[in-house]
């Protein structure tokens, strides 16, 4: 009886220290691709980031346009703080030649 | 508590065979948790620079990591080819698995180069013999696994496969210490050094005994002046039967290395840098499944930790 509620203790305490330290994990719910301004090529992607975590921290979010005929990719990326199981929207601006493109997002959580 | 800090009991035969299965299939997880451990670290090489970095634990530590996980894999993949062995051999089913089996083993085995030695606390003598020396055989219907020599408190495994075992002396002395108790008599028979482990202690002790031997010789004494124990005929046929039946996990034991290390475990009250309390306790001797389980643990744990960090990275301060 005294071992088993030890070791339920012990699990616990793993348990809490766990949650207390951990980071957010943060995931893409959706990302949508926009041409701002066809006369200065601005591309707009909007991007929703949820944390699943009970973790908060600061993410990064990159996003990449890839031209489907050349295969050069234009990039950017933009560093977001999330707080336990917050959801975020945020907006990054690419400039691109026109073309049709598909949207790239991904999320890194630890930034490196 | 004992199986952990020095050995698990094997006073039968069925004990040593299960004691034989547990060693090879921890060296095998060793080995497996090993590589496992190496392409975790590998694999999430960057993950874990950037955590180490930003929390102020030295990178340097995951090339411990690296290294700790490489050199455990290298120094049980012996073990974990042995515990191959094992399954291939006992893999012939059928009728005749046993003939099967041993006629398997002694294919894959080859004769050590040396003899495997050990000194017991006691001298030990047989009645009703001219000679000082006991031997007895260790052999079954597949042939023969060299002897078993006790020779003053000498106790020596002649022509042994691979290189012997010392776990096989421990076997014998539990074997005996059972057999005197049941005629009564309380022998506490021990081994008390280890040539293998330490061979320039087990030669100082035994020139010692010897030296009991001869003055008792030369001064014609008729009570041993080292403390002794006499076996009986009957006491030598049981050892003998013992030892047979011993025969095939001694043959399986032989396929895995035999690792003998002295052990020393430290219990640091305060920890360094100060260390003004350290509790500590030092076996001659610690049977290889407990060295290794414990190698086992500790690899687990730092795997699974690692695992847990990847899966759930801790917060970090921002970039």
């Amino acid at each position: 009886m005294t071992k088993s509620i030890h070791r339920s203790a012990s699990l616990v305490l793993i348990w809490i220290l766990l949650i207390a330290c951990t980071g957010p994990k943060p995931s893409i719910q959706s990302s949508e691709l926009k041409l701002v301004n066809a006369e200065t090529s601005l591309y707009s992607v909007n991007v929703v980031v949820t944390n699943d975590s009970r973790g908060s921290g600061q993410i990064e979010v990159h996003a990449a346009l890839q031209n489907p005929e050349t295969g050069v990719k234009y990039k950017e990326s933009k560093k977001l703080s999330l707080e336990p199981h917050e959801t975020a929207a945020m907006v990054l601006f690419i400039t691109a030649p026109i073309a049709n493109y598909r949207p790239e997002v991904e999320v890194e959580y630890p930034i490196k | 508590m004992q199986f952990g800090i020095k050995e698990p009991s094997i006073g039968s035969v069925h004990q040593y065979a299960k004691r034989t299965w547990w060693l090879a299939f921890i060296y095998f997880a060793l080995f497996l948790i090993s590589v496992v451990g190496d392409t975790v670290v590998a694999w999430n090489s960057k993950t874990l620079v950037t955590l180490s970095q930003r929390s102020n634990v030295e990178t340097l530590t995951l090339a411990f990591f690296f290294v700790f996980f490489l050199y455990i894999a290298f120094v049980s993949a012996s073990g974990a080819w042995g515990f191959l062995k094992l399954l291939y051999v006992f893999s012939a089913l059928g009728p005749n698995k046993q003939a099967k089996r041993e006629l398997r083993k002694i294919g894959l085995l080859r004769r050590g180069r040396s003899h495997s030695e050990a000194a017991l606390n006691k001298v030990v003598r047989a009645k009703e013999r001219e000679s000082e020396t006991v031997e007895i055989s260790i052999r079954d219907d597949f042939g023969s696994l060299g002897s078993i020599r006790f020779d003053g408190a000498r106790i020596i495994h002649t022509d042994p496969f691979s290189d012997g075992s010392n776990t096989l002396f421990a076997f014998i002395t539990e074997e005996l210490n059972r057999t005197l108790k049941a005629r009564g008599i309380d022998a506490c028979l021990d081994v008390v050094e280890w040539k293998k482990i330490d061979d320039e202690e087990t030669e100082k002790f035994l020139g010692l005994v010897q030296f009991a031997c001869n003055l008792e010789k030369a001064l014609g004494s008729t009570r041993p002046l080292w403390p002794s124990i006499e076996l009986e005929p009957s006491d030598l046929v049981h050892l003998e039967e013992q030892l047979s039946a011993l025969c095939p996990h001694l043959r399986s034991e032989a396929l895995l290395p035999d690792w003998e290390y002295a052990g020393e475990h430290k219990l640091p009250i305060i920890p360094e840098p100060l260390g003004i309390i350290s509790l500590s306790r030092t076996e001659k001797r610690v049977d290889p499944i407990a060295s290794m389980s414990a190698a086992l643990a500790v690899l687990g744990v730092v795997l699974v930790l690692l695992v847990v960090i990847i899966l759930f990275p801790p917060w970090v301060p921002s970039a």
